[in-house]
């Protein structure tokens, strides 16, 4: 273990205990040692961050072994390629920048090989003979985008749904937007490219991206235009393991709802919410989607007749999730929840509070994107 | 490795684990449930500060699922799948003694009958006219699905 890996875990210790200790302080909000408590929970954070910092590399500690590879390999493929780096000093953890490498190798790699054209057939489109491959890092939110575009031949969605049919991905006569037919590229064992190259098509194909971008709880998205290029844009969440956390009650379980993601709180009887028509409520005057958690996650449990609507965001779509109780505002430590939960979508991890018991954390960019995306 | 074998029951059948991959036996407690999950993974526990997934064996296994007694318990155990440990609890009916059991003295399944899928038993022990079941967990747990041991179902008579 690396000396700030040790660091980081002695910090979520640190939170965990002083959790513990908020715990049996807040009985007397008067005492002295709720104030010493309240404190240590300052200090705690100040060390959180600072120890956080430290633990952020730039991404351009990558980009030397990119410049090399795309070198090599426009080369021995005959084609000319610039690759241009945007936002370089764009800082990730540690851990992501690690496993973030290959993925991007391999989108890259991809990017020259079946993207970019030979020179005089870009010559003949009219395009600059030498292609264009961009790497921007930008932050938006509580996540880190990095995006690579380039300046080929794009996806022949024709040849892609081609394809998919002969490889049984999909039903003949099935009828596919744009996006959905980018999104088979995902798929495990798909390849559009008939001749396997030395570069790519080695049977690790957008899958395996996928699949890693996902353990890190990030996202892969792509689009495409024929004869004008590719861009596939990856979100990562800026860090793995402490955050920032609203702790609330949900029947008898408790779930985190992580603070960068929530923009306003409401408070609604719960016959309000039965009235409701579509699943849309109306909140000054604009209209949301919501989802009532103890429907979703308990049955067992009826509605408490009164609700905390939570209003949380994720790239310009809002939702609401109504919860029974918001205990209050919480650093919390993020625990994977094991192999077997893995392909869990809803949940990022779960934590233990300092009474003992365990909460569990809300994926909310997840929740929105899954509850926002058939309107 | 030692021979030493954990004797286990589900429903009215007797299994056996190495103790070497059993890290603990924990006294069934209230476990925080996941939603969304596989019915067979009741949920996760505080353990050591970490999370611990809980599974229902029996249901994972393609039983009934557990009916939980005050025999029932939580075996804490700590498998090797390819190059990661992992640790998982499993809720089974009721925890009974030590054996040791020789490699030489364990039978390949195949021919005790056609009950048990082969694959997921690593073989059978005999002891005084009871057939203990070896199970290999690290197939079991290879797969995030249900996993059926047995074709037939186990009948839940006489116990």
């Amino acid at each position: 273990m690396s000396v700030l890996v040790k660091n980081m875990h002695l910090v979520s210790e640190l939170i965990t205990s002083q959790g513990q200790l908020m715990t049996l302080a807040e009985n007397d909000r008067e005492s002295s040692v709720y104030h010493l408590s309240e404190k240590f929970e300052k200090l705690i954070r100040q060390l959180r961050e600072q120890t956080m910092e430290m633990s952020l590399i730039s991404i351009n500690t990558l980009t030397v072994r990119f410049k090399r590879m795309v070198r090599d390999l426009s080369s021995s493929l005959n084609k000319q390629v610039n690759l241009i780096i945007e936002g370089g000093e764009t800082e990730l953890d540690k851990t992501i920048i690690e496993h973030l490498s290959d993925p991007l190798l391999h989108i890259i790699r991809n990017a020259i090989d079946h993207g970019i054209e030979l020179p005089d057939e870009r010559k003949k489109l009219g395009k600059p003979e030498v292609g264009e491959i961009i790497l921007r890092a930008f932050y938006s939110g509580a996540e880190v985008h990095v995006e690579i575009s380039d300046n080929g031949k794009g996806i022949d969605k024709a040849q892609v749904l081609a394809k998919a049919m002969e490889r049984k991905l999909i039903e003949p006569m099935e009828q596919l937007s744009d996006s959905e037919t980018l999104q088979l590229l995902f798929r495990p064992g798909f390849s559009t490219v008939e001749s396997v190259t030395e570069y790519s098509g080695r049977g690790v194909g957008m899958d395996v991206v996928s699949r890693k971008i996902g353990e890190l709880r990030g996202d892969v998205e792509i689009s495409s235009k024929k004869g004008i290029g590719t861009k596939i844009l990856i979100k990562l969440p800026l860090t793995l393991t402490i955050l920032d956390g609203l702790l609330t009650h949900v029947g008898k379980t408790k779930y985190i709802i992580p603070i960068s993601s929530v923009r306003k709180i409401y408070e609604l009887k719960a016959d309000e919410l039965k009235a409701v028509f579509n699943n849309l409520i109306s909140l000054e005057g604009t209209q949301y989607p919501f989802i009532i958690l103890s429907k979703e996650f308990d049955d067992s449990v009826p509605l408490q007749e009164k609700q905390q609507l939570i209003l949380v965001e994720y790239e310009k779509s809002r939702m609401g999730l109504v919860v029974d109780h918001i205990v209050g505002e919480r650093q919390v430590v993020l625990k994977p929840l094991g192999p077997s939960l893995r392909k869990n979508r809803i949940f990022s991890g779960g934590s233990i509070m300092g009474d003992g018991e365990i909460a569990l954390v809300l994926d909310t960019n997840k929740l929105i994107k899954k509850f926002t995306a058939y309107e | 490795m030692s021979n030493s074998h954990l004797r286990f029951r589900l429903k009215n059948e007797c299994f056996a684990v190495p103790v070497d991959q059993v890290l603990k036996i924990l006294e069934f407690g209230s476990i925080t449930s996941v939603p969304k999950a596989p019915p067979f993974l009741k949920g996760v526990l505080n353990w050591q500060g970490s999370l611990l997934p809980v599974i229902d064996l029996n249901l994972k296994l393609g039983f009934q699922e557990t009916e939980i007694k005050k025999e029932s318990c939580i075996l804490v155990l700590e498998i090797k799948i390819g190059t990661e440990k992992a640790t998982i609890g499993c809720i089974v009916d009721e925890v009974k003694s030590v054996i040791p059991i020789e490699k030489e003295q364990i039978v390949s399944s195949p021919s005790i009958g056609e009950k048990y899928s082969s694959e997921l038993v690593l073989g059978m022990y005999l002891l005084d006219d009871l057939f203990i079941i070896l199970l290999d967990f690290i197939k079991i747990f290879e797969t995030d699905e249900t996993v059926l041991i047995s074709n037939s179902t186990i009948n839940e008579t006489d116990n």
